[in-house]
């Protein structure tokens, strides 16, 4: 059986120890400084403007890429990124309401949300029904600023899509 | 002694053969024709056009041609999101014979994709990745070398193509991410490590340039040298090796040494005949992707609108195929969906690369099939390959063609409707 010196066991684990340590840390602060501590990006919690700016159905606010949907004194919001790919779906405006089931439950719908890119199909609350996207588009919790009574998404905060915000005016 | 011979021989070639026989020498002498395998171990067939077709040298020329235009396009480029699209445009019209530089540079990448392909066909329809039966050579490590080329040159294509920051790069980029995105658990990770936060931005882009001009060319240059050297060691072309075995075979069955004169197996008489081949196959690559940047023109899209993609918003020709199954592969298991990014986007290619990659050790066709076109004994696994690269280019003309606003199949002479 091959023996090996002790001093040599000890030579090899001091060299592994060095430079494996150096070479490890290196490479450790490589990988590391591709994640940055901070991220210049919009904030997840944005006001998107007065109650009164908008109007019933679907509002397009581009900047956030969010539709805020308005159904009389209710709203919710909706991400308008496709989940398949990550491409802008639009909004399709139905000319007559249509009764379609959702997850065993009737609903009106009287738009739809389209993807260009791969085809993809929402219905108005966003449960995809034809096409690849594989799940509903996001909602977001909403809320009203106490300081400026304008409305808030906060995109940290994803909710069911029977979310409401009721504000009565 | 005229003045080009003269310079010839003091800096060019440094030596200057007196006769055929003393160009043997050549390879060994000149420092230019070094990496050129030497006469001892190949034969004259190894450097026939017909066997090889001389697919990697248009290869290394394309490759050659797009770093120098890849430099002149580095000296106007601005790699920032607010001037990328405007420094291309300039580049575009503005700066001289910049159409020029930018559309050879654009030539040669959509070249290189295609000759990679026919590269890799090549080699497989010769069975060339089989060699390794000779003692000293090992076909499957150029072969795993070429398939590592063959994904490089698309991924140097694709980071290319997003550059210009302009409407088709940008939505490219989008969907290329949330491919990434997509890979179960470590997909939102995977993202944010390539693109440097959570939304396509300044950082996403300085990477993407980081990794165009510098990371890529370089592991390109790696392995492409890596794969020229090998093949050298490995003695020249897969059908050296068949040839020593028939060789060997004849010798088992008649008994003879290797005393007669084999006129298969003589070395090339002028080795600088090779050498001389080799400019001339460079010179008419060049000159063939010089003459299609000036028929073609490549117009830039409109710039970056992170709200709006275009309609259809369409892949580079070269990934055609990946969208068309990316957007038809999202499946349902019980109550799982699995997106489509992720089944077309990475487990049919990844198992496609896999397949590629797995030949040599699976393919049980007999030591004669080496270096042999359409060999019979190779039938299956030719109409295999064939098929699946037949599926690939019709995927890419049903997408071109039939795919259009919403991602609606029209037949190709239909008009597409006008949207937004």
């Amino acid at each position: 059986m091959k023996t090996i010196k002790r001093r040599d066991l000890l030579k090899m684990f001091s060299f592994i120890a060095v430079f494996g340590g150096i070479a490890g840390g290196a490479a450790y602060a490589f990988v590391k400084s591709l994640f940055p501590k901070v991220l210049y990006e919009p904030p997840k919690r944005f006001k998107v403007g007065a109650v009164y700016d908008y109007s019933d159905g679907p509002n397009f606010v581009a900047e956030h890429r969010m539709f805020v949907i308005k159904e009389g004194d209710k709203y919710h919001s909706l991400s308008s990124i496709c989940t398949h790919l990550g491409c802008n779906v639009t909004f399709i405006k139905l000319s007559e309401p249509r009764t379609v089931t959702v997850r065993g439950k009737e609903i009106e719908e009287k738009w739809e949300f389209h993807c260009a890119c791969h085809g993809s199909k929402f219905y108005g609350d966003g449960t995809p029904y034809t096409g690849p996207a594989p799940s509903p588009l996001p909602a977001y919790a909403m809320a009203i600023s106490p300081d400026d009574q304008q409305l808030v998404i906060d995109k940290s905060r994803e909710v069911d899509s029977n979310y409401r915000l009721t504000i009565q005016v | 002694m005229g003045i080009w011979n003269r310079f010839s021989q003091k800096v060019v070639r440094g030596w200057n053969p007196v006769s055929a026989l003393h160009e043997t020498e050549a390879i060994d002498r000149i420092f230019w024709a070094h990496w050129v395998p030497t006469d001892d171990d190949v034969t004259r067939e190894s450097t026939s056009a017909t066997y090889s077709f001389y697919l990697g040298t248009v290869l290394a020329v394309l490759f050659s041609i797009l770093c120098l235009t890849g430099l002149m396009q580095m000296l106007h480029y601005v790699p920032s999101v607010d001037r990328a699209y405007w420094s291309v445009k300039d580049l575009q019209f503005i700066i001289p014979f910049g159409w020029f530089i930018r559309g050879l540079h654009r030539t040669s990448a959509y070249l290189m994709v295609i000759f990679a392909f026919l590269h890799m066909s090549r080699t497989f329809y010769t069975s060339a990745f089989k060699k390794g039966r000779k003692s000293n050579t090992n076909g499957w490590i150029n072969w795993l070398t070429g398939i590592l080329l063959l994904v490089l040159t698309p991924a140097m294509a694709y980071t290319g193509y997003i550059l210009p920051w302009d409407q088709v790069g940008y939505w490219g980029a989008t969907i290329g991410t949330n491919i990434m995105k997509s890979f179960p658990v470590i997909g939102d990770g995977m993202r944010q490590f390539v693109i440097g936060g959570t939304e396509l931005s300044q950082d996403f882009l300085t990477r993407i340039y980081a990794v165009h001009v510098v990371v890529l060319p370089l592991l390109m240059t790696l392995f492409i040298s890596y794969h020229f050297w090998r093949n050298k060691k490995d003695g020249g072309m897969a059908c050296d090796d068949r040839m020593q075995q028939d060789e060997v075979a004849r010798d088992r069955t008649s008994g003879s040494d290797k005393s007669g004169i084999d006129t298969v197996d003589t070395p090339p008489e002028r080795p600088l005949m090779f050498m001389k081949r080799l400019l001339w196959v460079s010179l008419a690559t060049a000159a063939f992707a010089v003459l299609l940047a000036l028929l073609i023109s490549f117009p830039l899209s409109a710039p970056a609108n992170p709200v709006m993609a275009e309609n259809p918003a369409k892949a580079p020709w070269f990934l055609l195929w990946m969208q068309e199954l990316v957007a038809s592969t999202t499946v349902t298991i019980g109550q799982y969906r699995i997106n489509g990014g992720f089944v077309g986007g990475v487990v049919i290619p990844g198992l496609l690369l896999l397949s590629l990659a797995l030949c040599p050790f699976f393919d049980n066709s007999p030591p004669e099939a080496t270096g042999v076109w359409f060999h019979p004994s190779r039938l299956r696994q030719n109409i295999i390959f064939t098929a699946i690269a037949l599926a690939i280019i019709l995927l890419i003309f049903f997408t071109y063609f039939c795919r259009g606003p919403n991602w609606v199949f029209y037949w190709p002479w239909e008009t597409w409707p006008h949207v937004h």
